[in-house]
C-alpha cells in the first residue's frame, strides 16, 4: 500500500487513515511526550541558581540647603549724635 | 518493508498510550513498585547547590536636611556611629541627630548557603556626590566608610580592610573588599552581617540635594 494514498479513493472506499491524521497524532505523542518530561521536572526538588542578589543596593542621602554667611569684619557702629 | 498507514497510526497511538500511561506514574510519584528481593535497602539522595545571596538588612541613611553654617573655610563633618545617632563635627545647622535601623549603619548580610567575598562599589565620589570645594578658600568634600563586623565572627578577619578605619573613596570604578579571604562572609544564621558606616565632609559652598548609591558585590 501507498503510503500517500488518501484516506478514500476514486470509488470513494476507504483505503487506510491518511499522511495528514498520522501527522496529527505523531503531535499529540510529541506534546503529550514534552508534557510528561515538564511534570517530571517539576516533580524535582531542584534549588535555584547558584548566585543572586536580591538587595544589594545601599543608599545615602542628605540635602544641603542654603549656607547662612556669619559676619565677618568690623561690626557696624550706629552713627551717634555728633 | 514498509508498513501501511493503518498499522503506523496503531504505533503512534501506543506511544501516547505509553506517554501517557508513564507521566500518571511520575505524577503520582509511586512508579513501578515491582518484584520485592531481600536487598531492602533504599538510597534517598538530594543534591543542594551553593547560593550566595546579598542582602542590604539596613539599606539607607539620610543624614537629613541642613546648613553648612559660616563661610570659608567652614564645612560640617557627618558620619554615623553604633549608638545610632549622628556625630556632627564643624559647623552643621540642622540635619539628622539620629538614625532609622537597627544600629545606625548599613548592614549587609550574606543570606545564601555559603561564605562569600564582599566588596563594595560607589556611584559617586566626594567631588560627584557631595560638591563643592570649588572655591580657593573652600574645603574639599570628602566621602569615607567603614566596615566592621555586625555580628562578632561574620568575617573571621581574613581580609577586612576597612576595620575600624575610614577609607577613603576615589573611584566609581573600584570595588573596595570588606571581608575577602579564604573564610569571606559566613552564612550563619546569626554570623553573617556586616555593618557600613559613613563619614562625609560638607564644604560650605555645596548645595542641593544628594544621593549615593553603594552596590554590595559577592564571589566565591
Amino acid at each position: 500500500m501507498d503510503n500517500n494514498t488518501p484516506a478514500n479513493d476514486l470509488s470513494g472506499n476507504q483505503k487506510g487513515i491518511s499522511n495528514s491524521t498520522i501527522a496529527v497524532l505523531v503531535i499529540l505523542a510529541l506534546v503529550m511526550t514534552i508534557i510528561g518530561t515538564l511534570a517530571v521536572i517539576n516533580t524535582n526538588n531542584n534549588i535555584g541558581p547558584t548566585s543572586s542578589y536580591s538587595n544589594n543596593l545601599g543608599k545615602v542621602s542628605f540635602q544641603i540647603l542654603s549656607s547662612q554667611p556669619i559676619a565677618h569684619g568690623t561690626e557696624s557702629i550706629p552713627n551717634e549724635t555728633k | 518493508m514498509e508498513f501501511s498507514n493503518k498499522t503506523l497510526a496503531w504505533f503512534v497511538l501506543a506511544a501516547i498510550v505509553v506517554s501517557l500511561t508513564g507521566t500518571i506514574i511520575s505524577l503520582n510519584g509511586t512508579g513501578i513498585t515491582g518484584y520485592a528481593s531481600n536487598n531492602k535497602t533504599g538510597n534517598a539522595s538530594v543534591t543542594i547547590q551553593s547560593q550566595t545571596t546579598l542582602n542590604f538588612a539596613v539599606g539607607a541613611i539620610d543624614f537629613g536636611t541642613g546648613t553648612v553654617n559660616g563661610t570659608a573655610p567652614f564645612a560640617c563633618n557627618l558620619s554615623n556611629n553604633m549608638s545610632n545617632t549622628i556625630q556632627k563635627i564643624g559647623n552643621c545647622d540642622g540635619f539628622n541627630t539620629t538614625l532609622t535601623g537597627t544600629n545606625g549603619w548599613l548592614q549587609i548580610e550574606n543570606i545564601g548557603n555559603t561564605k562569600v567575598n564582599v566588596s563594595l562599589n560607589f556611584s559617586a565620589t566626594a567631588l560627584t556626590f557631595i560638591g563643592g570645594g570649588l572655591a580657593a578658600s573652600a574645603p574639599l568634600p570628602q566621602l569615607f566608610f567603614m566596615a566592621i563586623n555586625n555580628e562578632s565572627g561574620s568575617c573571621p578577619a581574613d581580609v577586612n580592610v576597612t576595620s575600624m578605619t575610614w577609607t577613603n573613596v576615589t573611584s566609581t570604578a573600584s570595588f573596595y573588599p570588606i571581608c575577602w579571604g579564604n573564610q569571606g562572609l559566613l552564612s550563619l544564621p546569626t554570623t553573617n552581617s556586616m555593618a557600613i558606616g559613613i563619614n562625609i565632609t560638607i564644604p560650605y559652598d555645596a548645595a542641593g540635594t544628594k544621593v549615593l548609591t553603594i552596590q554590595a558585590s559577592g564571589s566565591n
